[in-house]
This record gives C-alpha cells, structure tokens and sequence, in this order.
C-alpha cells in the first residue's frame, strides 16, 4: 500500500505494514537465537564426538547442554508466543497435540514389538526425533493449508 | 469488503488490529473465526458493530471484511 507521509513524501509501507513487518522481525530475531544456540550446541557435541568418539561428556557440557536447550526451548517458546497471534497459536497448540499422540502411539508400540522380538529395542532418540518431525509437519500442514 | 475499499493489504490490516497477514487471510476465507478481541477491533476500526461484520448463517458463516 503507498501512501503519502506527514512530509508528503511517498512511503511504501503503511503504518499497519510497518506494525506487521515490525513484528515479523523479531520473531524472526527469537527463532534465529534459538538457532543458533542449537547450532552451537550442536556443533560442540559434534565435533568432539568426532574427534573422540562417542566418549561420555564432561559433566560441564553436560551442564551446559542441558541449560542451553532448557533456555532455548523454554525462553524461545515463551518470547515467540509473546510475539505469536491467535492463529498462530492455534497451530501451535494443534502441532503439540499431534505430536504428542504420535508419541503416545508410537512408545508403547514399539515397545510391546521389542518385547516380543519383533523389533529393536526402542530408541529415545529416535522417539525425540520422531515427535520433533509430527510437531513440525503438523505445524506446517496448519500454517499453509 | 471493507478492507478492499480501504485500499488494504492483508498485511495493513493485520497491523492495525495485531495479527499477522496470515492471519487475515484465514480470517477472510473462512479458516479461522476470530477472537472476541480480535472481532472488536475490527469492529471498532472500520466503524461498525460485530454484526455488520460477521454474519451468522444456518450452515456456515459469512463475514464481509
């Protein structure tokens, strides 16, 4: 939308546009943070699994690990709904629902199918890994429906 | 449709009511129903009661924003 400023020079946003793209920002601001202490994260334990192998963590990376995702996940979420409109929530909540009947579904499955022999025994990461991929495609599938 | 004759994007009207772009599309097509609050903005921007807004019909809803 254009329209004409106090100064009669022609903007290309209007004030709503602004409002809008203001917000857009610093949602995008959060989720890059939160990025990139996973990033980070990541790529500590990555290399030093690379360079060592599976070893067992230093309690201080430990520490440190679990802080991070516990501020990243806890902060973020909290920063990014204070930035989030009802739609956007909506979603939320339905991609967190989801997921969380995937993995009600999917544990004890899996676990009744180990129990007879039937399959491995069951991986936590695989689990996390499993919840994080129905949330994101929930979530994805309520925002561009 | 009142954004429309506003000269509105999406995006502007999403702005002044505080929701984002998206949601103002899936208000428009019908996907979403809006808030209380969020009805009551719209109503108090463009000057007008949630009635003449929103319309409720037997087997769906129409809304004329």
């Amino acid at each position: 939308m254009k329209s004409v400023g106090s100064g009669g020079v022609s903007e290309a946003l209007g004030a709503g546009e602004k409002i809008e793209r203001a917000r857009r920002g610093r949602k995008l601001l959060i989720f890059g943070i939160v990025a990139g202490i996973g990033l980070v994260a990541g790529f500590a334990t990555g290399a030093r699994d690379g360079m060592l192998g599976h070893a067992a963590w230093p309690p201080a990376l430990s520490l440190a690990i679990a802080a991070s995702y516990l501020v990243a996940v806890v902060g973020g979420g909290i920063a990014l709904a204070g930035h989030s409109d009802e739609v956007e929530r909506l979603g939320q909540y339905r991609a967190a629902a989801i997921a969380g009947f995937v993995y009600m579904l999917a544990y004890p499955i899996w676990f009744a199918l180990w129990m007879g022999a039937l399959a491995p025994e069951p991986m936590h990461a695989m689990l996390f890994a499993l919840f994080w991929l129905a949330w994101s495609l929930a979530f994805i599938f309520y925002r561009f429906r | 449709m009142l954004r429309a004759e506003r000269g509105w994007s999406q995006a502007e009207l999403g702005g002044r009511i505080g929701v984002s772009r998206q949601a103002v599309n899936a208000i428009e097509t019908g996907k979403h129903d809006p808030s209380l609050p969020v009805a009551f903005r719209l109503a108090r921007l463009f000057g007008t009661s949630i009635e003449e807004i929103f319309e409720d019909e037997i087997g769906g809803e129409r809304w004329r924003v």
